[in-house]
């Protein structure tokens, strides 16, 4: 697992340094919000995805003493350390609002937080779609599935612009993205171990 | 400790129009087995099988003892497989040194200092990423990979197609210097036939996804010999001596005929029958009338 995740770290090595500028540039103040910046954690899994079948690394694989699921977890876990970056970025940006416009702040977390329940249902949809169906059958479903959840978004944002989301909603929203997820990546796990021994 | 570092009996898999059909295979710890036959055959098929990458519909397939599969004991087994496969599939991304530090991760016990060794033998260079590597180099770094974590089974899956004469040599000398430890056995899958007859003990001949032969190589030059007659001669030949001409290919404008040598007189013009000849003259042949 260690090592799996230690290879995805390195095959994406070159376009971290331009995740970590997306963070900081659209969660600082005046940028385009740490909401928006939440949904890019599925890209980190779907970039993965393809290097690793341009590599055809189910080959490799086969010949470690691991199993697909390490390979599949490697992906969640890298995609989830971006969330808790962005976070982190954003509570740093939100501690700063706090200290310049005192109680201004419900609107700003209650939105983080839905964001981030929308980012973890999207990839609890998305993996496991393309484990299934791998990069280029799956792709065009990804695109339909990411289409919905922008539209979603959208429809969220019109009713928050009028009524902002009670918090109270937010951690129930925040558990439907966790327990997605939970379920999510054991099915991935699994339609990748079936497409691999096939 | 098993006799066999793989065992398979009456393999069966079915995709589409192709079927491996009652594959039965042992190799016997100590030994080079060379897996030979024609694209499609159902080579790299049985090696997916007996890397437990792929579920037989029939039959059983035993690795170093273990049943082939995705249980946590082959799991367990597979620290102790070395694999080279066609086109490598290494992380084209990383670098030697970095994939190194990554399989340090996975294998538990995996030989750093072996690893460097071997990286400085075979002339890898740490620092290039993979992608910048030539095929020859690529595939010296997967054999790199696979030797260093203390494997007692390599499987070699066409590693030695389209690399030049002089890797190709390294490369067998590697195998052959593992095969010195009485434990160490290697699964050579290849279409070379010239590298099979350096180093191999057993040869199975695949054809069509059944196996057509399965032999001891020094039994098939016991067992089989090429006679470069006449038609007439072949006759004469078969008639006096019923069962011994086997097969017979025209190719070239020039007549072959493979027989069995026990069945042959001591005069006949018998030559050794290589590797390729059989193969040929098994699949391509007609049967002598």
């Amino acid at each position: 697992m260690k090592g799996l995740l230690l290879k995805d770290l390195y095959a994406m090595r070159r376009s971290l340094p331009v995740f970590l500028l997306l963070i900081v540039v659209f969660a600082a103040p005046g940028g385009g919000g740490a909401s928006f910046i939440l949904f890019y954690a599925i890209v980190i899994p779907i970039n993965l995805i393809s290097i690793d079948e341009r590599d055809r690394f189910d080959g490799l694989l086969m010949a470690l003493p691991a199993h697909g699921a390490a390979l599949v977890a490697s992906k969640y876990i890298l995609s989830y350390g971006y969330m808790c970056v962005t976070l982190l970025v954003a509570a740093a940006r939100g501690a700063l609002s706090q200290s310049l416009l005192p109680g201004a702040q419900q609107t700003y977390w209650a939105n983080i937080g839905v964001s981030l329940a929308l980012a973890l249902a999207m990839e609890a949809v998305i993996l496991p779609i393309l484990y299934r169906f791998g990069m280029e059958r799956g792709r065009p479903l990804c695109v339909l599935a990411i289409l919905v959840a922008a539209a979603l978004l959208g429809a969220l944002s019109g009713l928050t612009s009028e009524i902002p989301p009670a918090p109270a909603l937010v951690p129930a929203a925040l558990a439907v993205g966790a327990l997605l997820n939970a379920a999510s990546m054991p099915l991935s796990a699994r339609l990748y171990e079936r497409r691999m021994t096939a | 400790m098993t006799e066999y570092a793989i065992e398979a009996r009456g393999l069966e898999k079915r995709y589409g129009d192709f079927a491996l059909q009652g594959v039965d295979l042992a190799l016997p710890q100590g030994c080079v087995l060379g897996l030979v036959g024609e694209n499609g055959a159902g080579k790299s098929t049985l090696i997916r099988m007996i890397l437990g990458a792929c579920r037989p519909d029939g039959g059983t397939v035993t690795t170093l003892g273990v049943p082939a599969g995705r249980s946590a004991a082959f799991a367990r087994a597979r620290e102790e497989i070395g694999v080279v496969l066609d086109d490598a599939c290494l992380p084209q991304n990383l670098t030697a040194a970095q994939l190194g530090r990554a399989m340090a991760g996975v294998f538990a016990r995996w030989d750093e200092k072996a690893y460097r060794a071997f990286l400085n033998r075979f002339g890898v260079p740490e620092g290039q990423r993979v992608s910048q590597l030539s095929r020859g180099t690529r595939m010296k770094l997967a054999l790199a990979v696979a030797m260093s974590h203390g494997a007692r089974l390599l499987v070699l899956d066409e590693a030695t197609g389209g690399l030049d004469p002089i890797v190709r040599e390294e490369m067998l000398d590697v195998f052959n210097d593992f095969t010195r430890e009485e434990t160490h056995s290697v699964l050579l899958s290849s279409h070379i036939v010239t590298d099979l007859e350096k180093i191999c003990d057993y040869v199975v001949f695949l054809h069509e996804g059944r196996v057509l032969l399965s032999e001891e190589k020094d039994a098939l030059d016991e067992r089989y010999a090429l006679l470069p007659l006449d038609e007439a001669s072949l006759s004469r030949l078969a008639s006096e001596r019923p069962g011994a001409i086997l097969r017979t290919l025209r190719a070239h404008g020039q007549l072959r005929a493979l027989a069995l040598r026990d069945k042959l007189p001591p005069d006949a013009p018998a030559e050794r029958a290589g590797i390729e000849d059989i193969m040929l003259l098994l699949t391509k042949g007609e049967e002598w009338q």
